[in-house]
């Protein structure tokens, strides 16, 4: 109900009669005498229903209805007709009149008629909003898989601007790097240039009010002000619909025309929908292209993890060899050593080249097992298991465990309140003590070791800094190598630094070294401070 | 002693060197020590001796080009060569040098022994 | 971002410089040993019954302890062969010779006369079949036969030498793990055994089979290619 109804006849107690009757059946009635002057409110304002007599002095109800569907071909027009205007009234009909109605017409028959047209024209219109759907199905098809956002914006304002018969459109969207301002991301009718130079204010434009309320609206140029860029093309209407994605407005869809024609809901309807699907694939396009970028890094991720996996499964089978061959070593040499601590029991007065050689035994034996222990450490970095510590009192504990040095003083900074870390406690003491000997060792005239702690966001920062002779450059860069040893020959496997490298990565964690010549050593290492997964 | 007791062995371990010097001195040898194929050569431009218990891995100058540097002195200076680890065709070379025998660490003493009791008798 | 083989980078790569240096410097001090252990049994000569007893142990035990290095250092380190004409049954006789079996155990060969010489490193066949030898006599704890034949393949090229015991064979089970080197049957030690003989043989461009039943015992049959002319 509530439709628009327009009155024609030149019979004025007929229009009367049929204005009371349809005001009561609940429509919005105009009732005019005369063809001209119907033509007339048919220009100015939108009717659903056109109820004309045929036969009229001036202009006859044909033509009315003729002009009436030019302007509006969706309009239901309802003839009204004598007997002796049969002819006429066929040919109404195959105007595009639903149906007509006799004089004298009964009431019933006058509203049945009326309704049936209007239903008749809500069928039509729905045909047309369907078919006029198909293109937008159509171009959905086509915007979905359209991926670039620029080609997007090009496809959506070229069917606009066809399907509502405008004569240019444009794609206006908010400027992120310029709060309030509308940039124009595409624009037919129109030179780029020329459009792109229009300031557009969210504030100060009429189609600023389609960003706040979300809503669509159509314009009119004789009614009230049109947006700059309408306005710019000399448009007589408008119709700007707001492209969102939920509660976000991106900006608008904007067509304008120069014609002045019977605009309709529909349009405005078929342009938000279509705002609608530009919008998501909008978003989509570029969720799109973030996630390519996304799916990249992910792949190299992935493949760099595999490729960790890959090598920390075969270290770890290599490693189980290394620390079975270690044990097997170890058995005879603790046989020996066995051995040698009687001899050196029984041969206690010997003379002195037998304790000489007595005291060889001792260290050589000595020396094959740091060998042995160094080759078992370094086969032996495992997949953490993974127990809440105290950092503070492990490095207390290391150091506790070691001997100082003479001439070595150690000076620990500690961070306030540092936070229990996630960490595999027998690695990471073992990596502590790597890096005190280490450092011990660069200082063989004595020197201070500064040990410091502290928390850096998400990481946990140990620091131990040593005032002993230095790395040269050159050396620096392979430090954590395995093997790698500036130290006298016959004092280890150099593996010491590759150890505790592993052990900081087996966590997550990082280490660095910087050093100057004479001056000292600083390594750096920082564990993440990690959240166990739930068992 | 006669040239041919007198032994010079060559090792860049120190505890190898003084330890086998120990077991050849017991037995009635006179030992010297060098750390490398060069100290070697400058030992031998110094004294004469028997022969040269030598490694063949060492750095710098490998026990092989030591040999050779030490033939154009002495040419009479005998070689048995002890390794920890060699390719064969270091062995070859060694042998093609004229090293009487390679031997591989650790060594079989009684054999080391009797081996030096024919080549310096 | 590099998509370089995992092999190439870092800790692997150590791998065969570390087990070298370990095998050397290990070896050094294991010389070192047994020099002092020979100045001290010099020394001390057979004063003391316990002190001999001693010397002994570590005499042995560092025979032991230099096997489990030669093993790994076999294992890990692909030497390149330095390959010479050789005649497998005189090799087969010399290794044979060079080694302590049990009173339990007789040893049986059968070398095929006239085999086309081989090209191959003598020092590593010879290691190869000193492991296929050491684990036949090993299977037969109550004492046994020890076969060692060799002939010439099918084809009329390939040489072959067979090890066979008369011990209680293999297990079906454990047939597939043969070749890990981490797997072993032994109480004690780890038995690179096969591997290390398997990885010499293939280096020639040679084949290693192991047949094995309850019955027949245990045959291990190493296929050689001949001289290529």
């Amino acid at each position: 109900m509530n439709e628009r109804v327009l009155v024609v006849d030149d019979d004025p107690l007929v229009v009367d009669l049929f204005v009371n009757v349809l005001e009561d059946a609940g429509y919005r009635v105009e009732g005019v005498f005369c063809g001209k002057e119907a033509i007339e409110r048919l220009t100015a304002a939108p009717f659903d229903v056109l109820l004309a007599d045929v036969k009229m002095p001036d202009v006859d109800g044909l033509e009315v209805l003729r002009q009436a569907k030019a302007l509006d071909p969706e309009i239901a027009a309802v003839i009204i007709t004598g007997y002796g205007t049969m002819e006429m009234a066929i040919k109404a009909i195959q105007l595009g009149a639903e149906g007509f109605v006799l004089k004298p017409a009964e009431v019933e028959d006058l509203l049945a008629m009326v309704a049936h047209a209007v239903e008749k024209r809500q069928l039509i219109r729905e045909n047309v909003r369907l078919k006029a759907l198909l293109p937008l199905f159509e171009v959905t098809k086509r915007l979905a898989s359209e991926v670039e956002p620029g080609e997007l914006n090009e496809l959506a304002l070229d069917f606009a601007v066809k399907e509502t018969k405008a004569d240019g459109g444009a794609v206006l969207l908010r400027d992120e790097t310029r709060p309030g301002c509308l940039t124009v991301a595409a624009v037919h009718g129109m030179h780029p240039e020329i459009a792109r130079a229009i300031t557009i204010q969210e504030a100060e434009d009429p189609i600023g009010r389609v960003l706040q309320s979300g809503a669509g609206c159509l314009l009119v140029a004789d009614e009230g002000p049109l947006g700059a860029v309408a306005d710019w093309a000399g448009a007589a209407w408008e119709l700007c619909v707001p492209l969102s994605i939920g509660k976000r407005v991106l900006g608008v869809l904007d067509v304008w025309g120069t014609q002045r024609q019977a605009l309709t809901e529909d349009y405005l309807l078929l342009l938000s929908t279509l705002a609608g699907q530009l919008a998501v694939t909008r978003e989509n396009a570029l969720l799109y292209q973030h996630m390519e970028s996304m799916v990249e890094e992910r792949t190299r991720e992935l493949r760099r993890a595999q490729e960790r996996l890959l090598r920390s499964e075969r270290l770890a089978v290599i490693g189980q060899l290394g620390a079975s061959v270690a044990h097997e070593l170890r058995h005879p040499l603790g046989v020996m050593r066995q051995s040698t601590y009687y001899l050196s029991l029984k041969l206690a007065d010997a003379d002195e080249k037998v304790k000489k050689h007595l005291r060889i035994l001792e260290q050589e034996i000595g020396a094959s097992d740091k060998i042995i222990t160094d080759l078992m450490d370094f086969s032996r970095v495992h997949k953490p298991t993974l127990a809440e510590v105290d950092v503070e009192s492990l490095l207390d504990q290391t150091l506790a465990s070691m001997e100082i040095p003479a001439g070595i003083q150690v000076i620990r900074t500690r961070a306030q309140k540092l936070p229990h870390i996630w960490v595999d406690g027998q690695q990471l003491q073992q990596a502590f003590r790597n890096l005190i000997a280490n450092a011990y060792q660069a200082m063989p005239e004595g020197g201070t070791l500064y040990i410091t702690t502290a928390r850096e966001g998400k990481y946990l920062e140990i620091t131990f800094q040593d005032t002993g002779m230095g790395i040269p450059p050159a050396h620096l860069e392979h430090i954590f190598e395995p093997l790698f040893t500036t130290k006298e020959r016959g004092a280890g496997l150099g593996l010491g630094l590759s150890i505790v490298r592993r052990i900081v990565e087996q966590h997550q964690g990082t280490i660095e070294v910087e050093s100057l010549v004479g001056q000292g050593t600083t390594f750096t290492v920082c564990l993440p401070i990690l959240i166990p997964e739930a068992e | 002693m006669s040239v041919t007791r007198r032994i010079l062995i060559v090792d860049d371990d120190d505890a190898v060197c003084e330890t086998l010097s120990d077991v050849l001195e017991a037995v009635g040898y006179h030992t010297v020590i060098a750390g490398d194929g060069e100290e070697a050569v400058t030992c031998i431009q110094k004294e004469d001796f028997g022969l040269v218990l030598m490694d063949l891995r060492m750095p710098r100058m490998n026990g092989v080009q030591a040999y050779r540097e030490i033939k154009k002195r002495r040419p009479a200076v005998e070689a048995i060569m002890i390794t920890a680890y060699a390719t064969g065709d270091l062995v070859q070379e060694a042998l093609r040098a004229g090293a009487r025998e390679v031997l591989s660490k650790p060594l079989a003493m009684d054999r080391l022994l009797t081996l030096i009791a024919a080549v310096c008798p | 971002m590099s998509d370089k083989a995992p092999a190439e980078t870092g800790e692997e790569a150590a791998l065969g410089p570390l087990v070298r240096k370990v095998g050397h410097l290990v070896r050094n001090k294991l010389a070192v040993l047994v020099n002092s252990t020979y100045y001290l049994r010099l020394r001390l000569g057979d004063t003391d019954e316990k002190v001999t007893r001693h010397l002994n142990l570590m005499e042995r035990e560092v025979g032991v302890a230099s096997a489990v290095v030669a093993d790994l250092m076999d294992f890990v380190i692909v030497k390149e062969p330095a390959r010479r004409p050789l005649d497998v049954n005189q090799l087969a006789g010399d290794v044979l010779s060079e080694l302590a079996y049990p009173d339990a155990i007789k040893i049986v060969t059968a070398l095929k006369p006239g085999l086309p010489l081989i090209e191959a490193d003598p020092a590593q066949i010879a290691r190869a079949l000193e492991k296929l030898l050491v684990n036949a006599v090993e299977a037969m704890t109550a004492g046994g036969r020890l076969t060692v034949r060799t002939g010439l393949g099918d084809d009329g090229q390939m040489v072959w030498i067979a090890v066979s015991d008369t011990g209680p064979g293999i297990p079906v089970e454990d047939q597939a793990r043969l070749f890990d080197p981490l797997f072993t049957t032994k109480p004690q030690g780890f038995g690179l055994g096969l591997p290390i003989a398997r990885s010499f043989v293939e280096r020639h461009g040679g084949r290693l089979e192991v047949r094995s039943s309850p019955e027949k015992g245990t045959t291990c049959t190493v296929t050689l290619p001949p001289r290529s002319r």
